[in-house]
């Protein structure tokens, strides 16, 4: 083997060691998951009025969950595993209350976000354009993550001091 | 420099001063130039009496304007969008207001309301759309609030008294806009 064979191989083993470290470093992107991936949505509980199946946002205070906005999963160490911008949203029922012939009932806007190879256990911090919203912790039958936590403070009608 | 080489240059110059011109009495798309021309003389409104008056609608236009109702809808029923530059049905339903401003003329007034925090696309929205009319930038969603917006689309229609004649959460169905406006603008009812 030539002294300049060996130079060339030796330079395209390091460009493809670079291109496959660079690869592990990036965060997934929607659809780019392997196929162990759960499939995850975003579930905006704002309990907003619309018709079932229309086309939505978060409603405020949610304003900021919209078609464009890039939502990403952070690791403990603030990594972003996934990133996807947001498509539309879809309104989804709340509750299995008849609300008769109303057009318009209680929803909650759900973005779908595609596969997503999560490691079971673990909690991410969920971000919208670069804010931390909520957290979600990974397991197989975790499939949703929900905007907002349920209870983010303990209920009282007592005033903050 | 001969007879002719004074005249193209004298030329070039004539063509760049209407350029200019032109490009100034345009205005920027959603400002001050886009308010309202005066009333048709023969028009007559009706008018909503039965209805609240409408909450305050104070805020600058696109191009730092000052404006209020009475400056938005200079004396004629207004439309008002609720809208974003991020919201799908919006850009849906700019087709709605596109005709209904086609149909009714100088007969109404229509005026969008931006909540947008983002400058560059709220343009680039009134751009591709090409969404005629004032634009009030709304970002602390001020306006947003007095109207009880929650969600762009919202549309709201107004009386040439101020009062607030009907909400629509979600935008309005152009049919039942159109009857609304008849009542208003021909005083069938």
């Amino acid at each position: 083997m030539s002294g300049s064979f060996r130079r060339a191989a030796s330079a395209s083993a390091l460009v493809a060691a670079v291109l496959a470290l660079a690869a592990c470093a990036s965060p997934q992107s929607a659809g780019s998951a392997g196929s162990d991936g759960h499939e995850l949505e975003l579930v905006v509980r704002d309990g907003h009025l619309r018709e079932l199946g229309a086309s939505c946002s978060g409603a405020r205070p949610y304003l900021e969950f919209h078609a464009g906005a890039e939502l990403a999963l952070l690791d403990d160490d603030g990594r972003a595993v996934f990133s996807t911008p947001l498509g539309d949203g879809e309104a989804v029922k709340v509750d299995d209350i008849d609300y008769g012939a109303a057009p318009r009932i209680p929803t909650f806007c759900r973005f779908a976000l595609g596969a997503v190879n999560l490691d079971d256990g673990e909690s991410y911090d969920v971000s919208i354009d670069g804010h931390v919203v909520a957290e979600h912790r990974a397991d197989a039958a975790a499939t949703m993550v929900f905007v907002p936590a349920l209870a983010v403070i303990a209920p009282t009608t007592e005033e903050t001091e | 420099m001969s007879n002719g080489r004074r005249s193209i240059a004298a030329l070039g110059i004539l063509a760049g001063v209407i350029l200019v011109m032109t490009a100034c009495s345009s205005g920027v798309r959603g400002g001050a130039t886009q308010l309202p021309a005066p009333v048709p003389a023969e028009v007559e409104y009706a008018a909503a009496a039965e209805s609240p008056m409408a909450p305050s609608l104070e805020g600058r236009l696109v191009d730092d304007t000052p404006v209020d109702l009475e400056v938005l809808a200079a004396g004629r029923p207004l439309v008002v969008q609720f809208m974003a530059s991020w919201c799908s049905s919006c850009a849906e339903q700019q087709d709605v207001l596109s005709r209904i401003s086609d149909e009714y003329g100088d007969t109404i007034a229509v005026a969008h309301v931006s909540g947008d925090t983002d400058a560059d696309a709220l343009t680039a929205y009134l751009d591709e759309h090409g969404v005629d009319g004032p634009v009030l930038v709304d970002p602390e969603l001020q306006v947003w609030r007095s109207f009880a917006v929650t969600e762009p689309p919202m549309t709201a229609l107004i009386d040439h008294e101020g009062h607030l004649v009907r909400l629509w959460p979600a935008g309005a169905d152009e049919e039942k806009l159109g009857e609304q406006l008849d009542r208003l603008v021909r005083g069938s009812d």
